[in-house]
């Protein structure tokens, strides 16, 4: 697996063929919430592109520290931490964003993204792939969130980043604004994003139940055969 | 068997403390940067609610009987009017409210200092309560969608009209 992954690569999937959020399907919340301003699109994808890149390297660094069993609960101490960094910061320096993302920057922390990149990528890659997965999934997450963020602030808000737009003021549809249309410009995306990779993306591989932050706790049929399954990790444990 | 456990324990454990250690560092940093920036967006806020205002005088809560729970502080200023401070809650976490009346008992301003609500319709709902005394509060109209963050917001401007005419009763500021 690490042979294969590029840098250039690992950025494209993250960006494109496996983008968090149109591809994988991951951190709808958030992408949901916070895409109706382009500044509180782009800040939301900033921070968490932070959060990424550190948990992932650091998750990397410890990963054969790390003891299985433990592995969930260390991966989200270490991401709240990074989070609550991010917090600190954002209060101290960039007050005005702070304030914008409020209660959705301290929601990072159970953001999927993170936990699923910790669990599908991290925990098996080198401390600079696993940064560069961070960078390409952050990268993608910002550049969903700004591509939704766009159609819903311009068409539904006459406005771009804050600023009207005034020959456009007789034609927004408010209605993009409202959770509804936030669903429905995320059907769009998620269908356009199809169109472009063709839909061959993702790759089987990427959702196999070994990729699944849940396989060490599944108990399904067909997780019996991943070395992520409880019984194959008890054997693992035992051996 | 055991030896398992206490190492889960172990380096579990040695990830909270050291992430502990971190977060301890960082908040050393950023925590006097916080403080002023705070103090500077209240005497901001001061401004922005009383304008024309000179200087603002904290009053003593206590001297007053029968203000709200969700008054924090109290300002009497240069013009005859107040500044009221609230915390309430809304529709999740709450908001911190800056609401000033002036000498008529009319909101010259409202402005919300925090907030950790998911809208963000707090930040300017404000500006429809100016001009509203303790008679009129409640004709102001709350926001669709975002009902009970406005009812919330509407309620601690009223609190604060109330506190006003408390301290006047009292014959103005102490």
């Amino acid at each position: 697996m690490e042979k294969k992954n590029g840098a250039k690569e690992l950025i494209l999937n993250g960006i494109l063929f496996e983008n968090p959020v149109f591809v994988l399907v991951l951190g709808t919340c958030p992408t949901l919430a916070v895409s109706t301003t382009l500044l509180g699109a782009i800040s939301m994808g900033l921070a968490a592109m932070v959060v990424l890149i550190c948990s992932n390297a650091v998750i990397s660094l410890l990963r054969k520290v790390i003891p299985d069993t433990v592995r969930i609960p260390c991966y989200i101490v270490v991401i709240a931490g990074f989070v609550t960094l991010v917090q600190m910061i954002m209060h101290a320096y960039l007050p005005d964003l702070y304030e914008l993302l409020g209660i959705y920057l301290a929601l990072i922390t159970v953001n999927c993204i993170i936990l699923g990149r910790a669990e599908m990528f991290a925990n098996k890659n080198s401390v600079g792939k696993s940064a560069l997965d961070g960078l390409g999934m952050g990268l993608g997450f910002t550049v969903a969130l700004t591509a939704m963020a766009t159609v819903r602030e311009v068409l539904g808000n006459a406005s771009f980043f804050g600023i009207a737009i005034p020959f456009l003021e007789p034609f927004k549809i408010a209605f993009l604004t409202q959770p509804p249309g936030g669903f429905f410009v995320f059907g769009v995306m998620i269908a356009l994003t199809s169109f472009i990779t063709k839909g061959k993306y993702p790759k089987k591989k990427s959702f196999s139940c070994e990729g699944c932050p849940s396989a060490g706790v599944c108990g399904s049929k067909e997780c019996a055969g991943c070395s992520s399954a409880p019984e194959a990790q008890e054997k693992g444990g035992e051996a | 068997m055991n030896s398992k456990y206490l190492k889960s324990i172990a380096v579990l454990s040695l990830i909270c403390l050291t992430i502990a250690a971190l977060l301890g560092v960082v908040n050393f940093i950023t925590a006097p940067v916080i403080e002023q920036a705070e103090i500077e967006a209240t005497n901001k806020a001061l401004a922005e609610v009383r304008p024309g205002a000179d200087s603002f005088t904290p009053l003593t809560l206590t001297d007053y009987e029968g203000l709200d729970a969700t008054i924090t502080d109290i300002y009497s200023d240069t013009l005859g009017g107040y500044v009221v401070k609230l915390t309430t809650a809304g529709h999740q976490a709450g908001l911190v409210i800056m609401v000033g009346i002036d000498e008529n008992g009319a909101v010259s301003g409202a402005k919300c200092l925090a907030s950790a609500e998911t809208y963000g319709e707090e930040k300017t709902y404000g500006d429809k309560t100016v001009g509203a005394t303790a008679e009129t509060i409640d004709s102001v109209a709350t926001v669709s969608g975002v009902t009970k963050t406005t009812k919330a917001y509407r309620n601690a401007v009223k609190a604060a009209l109330d506190a006003a005419i408390i301290i006047s009763a009292k014959g103005g500021a102490q």
